[in-house]
């Protein structure tokens, strides 16, 4: 087996200059070589969380709420219904945002399956914590089920203190009126390699959100698709980051409004320092037949350094007359009489720079529904500017 | 339930007419050494443009299509004959214009603008200039403009020779390098330190030819201080074989020089508008585009801009409207070098009966930099929903010290506004064509009045029995 496999992803899905380098980034990966410690919070009633092996075919392991279950998978012999095999029938057909390689790179890795059963409403999280150990390259797959009518929130925690490879896919499919709320924190060491893919398939009036926090690892890489194919189905997005110095952040948002009467909203909000390179690509498709959807794209970014690498590439495809897209992006330095207002209240221009980009990241970590989350991205935040934004 | 309306195709009537080409002189299709080789004897070549069309035509070879934009499977250039020389000299008279020619032009209306509006004229037929002429108070003032190729042989010389494709390297892309190989006509504009030429010099360029290419260079010096407004005419017959456009603009624009370069592109549908358009800005400089795209079957069509001097500014404004059968990638690129620069890139587009609308644009902001600003807006209209309008910018900022703002939309005619002109006594044809032109507004108040009324002319064209 190769050691090493050099990949395509976040592929634009329509191709401009190819001496820009956004059409698609590229990544060399280390053969996957184990799992993430995945611990899976308490469970609601009405959710059921199993994990199985692609090869051993769709036998699988109920997991009870607050259980750590990396190494128990094998010797595993519960099957699976045959109604669950229709649901991870489902997953296989979701467009992914980190594209066809990356899918194929994935193919072997350990599935957790995430049920939430009919009616279920709670507003109460499921915490998913991936844990990496150094110098693994570990790679999980997440796939959620959402039966028609639940809701529910779930929050993903990725973590390491040590330089790690991690590759992480999570594919939902929200059935009709169902709502999933999922947050997603990366929280891994410095140096470390992230793959993360969320790909969502939203049915008829289904609802889908991403609140998203890139602000560990070296290399990040970010994929994201969501399918609108029901009518009046919606998708919403809140991504933020802060990217140091050296870091390489890689994004890839696409929504494809399939149904009649689907939204869209993707929010992107950041905080680019000295000598840190992102690319933000972000999609809204509109096929024929979605009349009467609406999507709304903006990206706003603040450049702390004098020296760094922002790539932005927003589109908007069309074959539909009876739809409204929009998209906006902001890029520059906080403005001068701000400092100066700051200024004048004895705050200085480091100080009040600090002071304005964390505002923009508490502004999405102030989304998770979970204080212990939210003060762990705060501890990492005030870690990575050397205590210079500790609350 | 709304009613669906029918979109008539453009009436191109006052373009689609055609001469018989049998007294011109042509090469055979295809491209080789040896049809490159005959094209510069056929133009008298110096030795070094020689060997300049020869190394574009390896470039060319070695390069491959783009995997991008809009497909080109159409052009068998095996197929395209890159000259076509009308069976007469260029003239600056247009009473030696042969009739048939003059005619030409005389339909399209030059001659009545030249005597109207216009500093200058420069009419191309096929691969050569039949006619160029600038007024004599212009010329006086030390304003240059002739055909390329005799100033590659007169006193400016060494002045094509220095800006001669340096801006558009051969090596740019493959139909920069075809254009390298093949180029044949185009004109040459010089304008001294501090002169301001008050109306516009016009080039107006027609393809007669049947299953031809035009490759046409257009080069434009103007010097510190001074200024110039050049507009660009573009039209052919339609025919139902593959005809080619890729030319080339150069334009240099001096320090504190100001350039408005304004094209209204009416090609017919069976036309690949493969065009290359590049600017250089030196310090305050400041260079202004207005692009109107109508015609072609295909284009790729993306002015650019090098903001090199420090506060030189760019602006460009566009227009491009895709009918049936068209699939039109246009839009703008700019890159800041200096510090200070600014940029401002507007467009609009509107797509109907299956046409295809692409706004393309990228922006660079160096590490050099500074202080400098830039801001992009698209806007698309879609008029019904067997048409594609897509948007593709990108921006690549490498300054920590820039402002960048960017906003795009997206829609249709709203019901709303037609009904509320409608409730005024307008028919819902009529509010259909006052909304759409009233989108084009940017494009018009931009453009000198004649051009302005052509191009709105053109929109109600469009708009004609848009009612089922």
């Amino acid at each position: 087996m190769e050691s090493t496999k050099n990949m395509t992803i976040n592929p634009l899905p329509a191709l401009t200059w190819n001496r820009l380098k956004m059409n698609a980034g590229e990544v060399e990966l280390a053969a996957v070589q184990t799992g993430a410690e995945i611990t899976v919070g308490e469970l609601p009633e009405g959710v059921s969380v199993r994990k199985y092996q692609p090869e051993t075919g769709l036998s699988g392991l109920e997991i009870s709420g607050n259980q750590n279950f990396r190494e128990e998978i094998s010797g595993n012999s519960a099957e699976i219904s045959g109604k669950s095999q229709e649901i991870c029938g489902k997953f296989q057909e979701i467009e992914t945002g980190m594209g066809v390689e990356f899918e194929q790179y994935m193919a072997d890795s350990a599935v957790t399956l995430v049920e939430i059963q009919s009616g279920c409403q709670t507003g109460v999280p499921v915490i998913i914590s991936l844990d990496y150990t150094e110098g693994t390259s570990a790679a999980d797959r997440i796939y959620i089920h959402a039966a028609e009518g639940s809701s529910i929130p779930v929050i993903f925690v990725l973590k390491s203190t040590q330089k790690v490879q991690a590759c992480l896919q999570v594919k939902t499919v929200a059935e009709a009126e169902a709502d999933v709320q999922m947050y997603m924190v990366q929280l891994t060491g410095e140096g470390s390699t992230v793959l993360t893919d969320v790909a969502s398939l939203c049915l008829e009036k289904a609802q889908v959100s991403l609140t998203k926090l890139e602000l560990g690892g070296g290399a990040q890489y970010v994929g994201v698709c969501t399918t609108l194919k029901g009518d009046k189905s919606a998708f919403h997005a809140e991504a933020g980051y802060r990217v140091r110095a050296d870091q390489h952040l890689d994004m890839n948002y696409l929504v494809r409004h399939v149904g009649r009467k689907t939204t869209s909203e993707m929010n992107a909000s950041g905080v680019l320092e000295e000598n840190a390179f992102k690319l933000f690509r972000g999609t809204i498709d509109f096929p024929r037949g979605c009349a009467g959807a609406k999507g709304n794209e903006k990206e706003d970014i603040l450049l702390l350094g004098e020296r760094q690498v922002n790539q932005t590439i927003p589109l908007i495809l069309c074959q539909e007359e009876d739809v409204e897209g929009n998209h906006g992006a902001t890029i520059g330095r906080l403005p001068e009489q701000v400092l100066f207002y700051l200024g004048t209240r004895g705050i200085s221009a480091e100080a009040a720079e600090d002071l304005i980009a964390s505002a923009k990241l508490e502004a999405v970590c102030g989304l998770i529904p979970d204080e212990k989350v939210q003060q762990t991205v705060r501890a990492f935040l005030c870690a990575m500017t050397r205590g210079r934004t500790c609350g | 339930m709304r009613e669906k309306s029918q979109v008539d195709d453009i009436n191109r009537s006052i373009y689609d007419f055609k001469n018989e080409d049998e007294d011109a002189y042509k090469l055979q299709a295809g491209l080789t050494p040896e049809i490159v080789d005959k094209i510069s004897k056929e133009k008298n070549d110096p030795v070094w443009m020689n060997q300049f069309r020869l190394h574009s035509l390896q470039i060319y070879n070695s390069l491959q299509i783009p995997n991008w934009g809009p497909s080109i499977d159409g052009l068998d250039m095996d197929h395209i004959v890159t000259y076509v020389r009308p069976n007469t000299k260029m003239s600056a008279k247009w009473s030696d214009v042969p009739e048939d020619i003059k005619d030409t032009f005389e339909r399209l209306g030059i001659p009545q603008a030249e005597r109207k509006s216009l500093a200058g004229v420069g009419a191309q037929y096929d691969s050569e200039l039949v006619y160029h002429n600038v007024r004599e108070e212009v010329a006086a003032m030390g304003v240059v403009y002739t055909d390329l190729e005799s100033a590659m042989h007169g006193e400016y010389a060494d002045m094509i020779r220095t800006h001669f494709m340096k801006l558009v390297p051969p090596q740019d892309h493959k139909f920069a390098a075809l254009h390298g190989a093949v180029w044949s006509g185009g004109s040459f504009v010089y304008v001294p330190p501090g002169v301001t030429v008050e109306i516009p010099l016009q080039s107006y360029f027609r393809l007669n030819a049947p299953g031809a290419g035009q490759f046409e260079h257009t080069l434009i010096i103007v010097d510190e201080g001074a200024n110039l407004h050049f507009i660009e005419g573009c039209s052919a017959p339609k025919y139902n074989v593959a005809n080619l456009h890729a030319g080339c603009v150069e334009l240099y624009v001096g320090k504190n020089a100001r350039l408005r370069y304004s094209t209204i592109e009416n090609w017919s549908k069976n036309m690949y508008n493969l065009n290359t358009k590049r600017a250089i800005v030196e310090e305050g400089g400041t260079m202004e585009w207005v692009s109107g795209s109508f015609g072609s079957h295909v284009s790729y069509l993306y002015p650019m801009t090098i903001l090199k001097g420090k506060n030189s500014r760019m602006e460009f404004t566009g227009i491009t409207f895709a009918g049936e059968g068209q699939n039109l990638d246009t839009g703008a690129k700019v890159v800041h070098m200096g510090e200070g620069t600014s940029s401002y890139i507007n467009t609009k587009s509107i797509s109907k009966d299956g046409g295809i609308s692409t706004f393309r644009s990228s922006v660079v902001i160096q590490e050099k930099a500074a202080h400098s600003k830039a801001a992009v807006s698209c806007q698309s209209l879609m008029l019904d929903d067997i048409s594609r309008s897509d948007t593709i910018p990108a921006m690549d900022i490498r300054c920590g010290d820039a402002d960048v703002g960017h906003e795009a939309k997206i829609g249709r005619i709203s019901d709303d506004a037609v009904f509320y002109l409608m409730s005024r006594g307008i028919s819902e044809e009529n509010a259909r064509a006052m909304i759409v032109g009233g989108f084009a507004d940017n494009v018009s108040k931009e453009l000198p009045l004649e051009y302005a009324v052509e191009m709105n002319n053109l929109i109600r064209l469009e708009m004609k029995g848009s009612i089922g």
